[in-house]
């Protein structure tokens, strides 16, 4: 019990370092991008920043799988990131050939990961349907 | 024990490859000019034949025998063929002909939603797996492809923003998700020993 919990707490630490990196740069990029302020150079790394963080994001999640002990709790939080990535996806696959057609405007690539991390919540919905718990909001 | 597929399972499977293998055939020569609309059309009955074969197969008990991985091949083939048919007539009507309005979105939905197909296709072979290894290495696959994916996605999405490069159309991610499955196997191999997908 004291392992998952780590193992939670580390995930809520990482994640929290990630997302302080995140804000930063991704706020900071567009107060100086509006104020004309950042030259092409700065503004590639800080949309490698922005989009690193996102990366990392995903490996902490992969840590947490591989790091909970209990595996019941990691069968859920595989489920719930297998039906995110299969929300995620599909939308993406229809709005490609909708915008490829000119039938719709195309989006920004980053909302595809955002509609991942919306997915979990329908996967989280769909643990409590299936077996009675959220999961890893435990 | 008998490996050999049951024979319902075995000419689902021939007649989906057979259907995808000429439906690509069918769009290589009418893209190349080689063949006019018309005879295109007409050849289109070989693989929308095969396909509903295939498709009547699996309804008529194909779909519960064999092994899941065989289900898979099967229901991959079948969509691929969907795919690639779908995608000719949405080309062909809203490129060539200049169809508009709502028909011209039910067109290039259906491409679109046999593409999306392909994810749940791979969900159900992890669902209906049997075998607790191989589930956890199509589980690893999915999931190393679903990380490389949206990473690729968040970074190239960011660079937009930045005006650095263009907007790609969306199904881009899922065509790299494809590509991350491969990769996952390999790193199902490498950790493993097997490539896992296909046995």
């Amino acid at each position: 019990m004291t392992e998952n919990l780590s193992a939670m707490q580390r995930y809520i630490r990482r994640l929290g370092g990630i997302m302080v990196v995140y804000a930063t740069a991704l706020i900071g990029g567009q107060i100086a991008m509006k104020a004309g302020l950042l030259p092409p150079m700065a503004a590639i790394l800080i949309a490698l920043i922005c989009g690193l963080c996102i990366a990392l994001t995903f490996f902490v999640m992969g840590r947490l799988m591989v790091e909970n002990q209990d595996e019941f709790i990691r069968l859920l939080f595989v489920r719930q990131t297998l039906i995110a990535s299969g929300f995620a996806l599909s939308l993406a696959a229809i709005h490609g050939f909708l915008s490829d057609f000119d039938l719709i405007e195309r989006i920004d690539a980053y909302w595809w990961p955002v509609l991942f991390f919306m997915g979990q919540f329908i996967g989280q919905v769909s643990n409590r349907l299936k077996y009675g718990t959220w999961g890893t909001m435990k | 024990m008998n490996d050999t597929p049951p024979r319902a399972m075995q000419w689902c499977l021939a007649a989906a490859i057979s259907s995808v293998v000429s439906a690509m055939a069918l769009l290589f020569l009418w893209k190349s000019n080689a063949i006019g609309t018309t005879t295109a059309y007409l050849l289109a009955i070989v693989p929308v034949g095969l396909m509903i074969f295939a498709i009547v197969k699996m309804f008529s008990g194909a779909a519960k025998q064999g092994r899941a991985s065989l289900r898979y091949l099967a229901r991959m083939a079948v969509i691929m063929a969907f795919y690639l048919i779908t995608l000719f007539m949405a080309e062909h009507f809203i490129e060539d002909r200049g169809v508009t309005g709502p028909l011209a979105v039910v067109l290039a939905l259906l491409p679109g939603l046999s593409f999306a197909g392909v994810i749940w296709i791979f969900g159900a072979l992890i669902v209906e797996e049997q075998d607790e290894f191989y589930r956890l290495l199509f589980v690893r696959q999915g999931l190393i492809a679903t990380g490389i994916s949206f990473t690729l996605a968040a970074i190239w999405g960011f660079l937009e923003t930045y005006n650095i490069v263009d907007p790609v159309a969306a199904f881009w991610w899922p065509t790299i998700w494809c590509v991350g499955i491969g990769i996952g196997a390999v790193a199902n191999k490498l950790k493993y020993g097997t490539f896992g997908e296909i046995r």
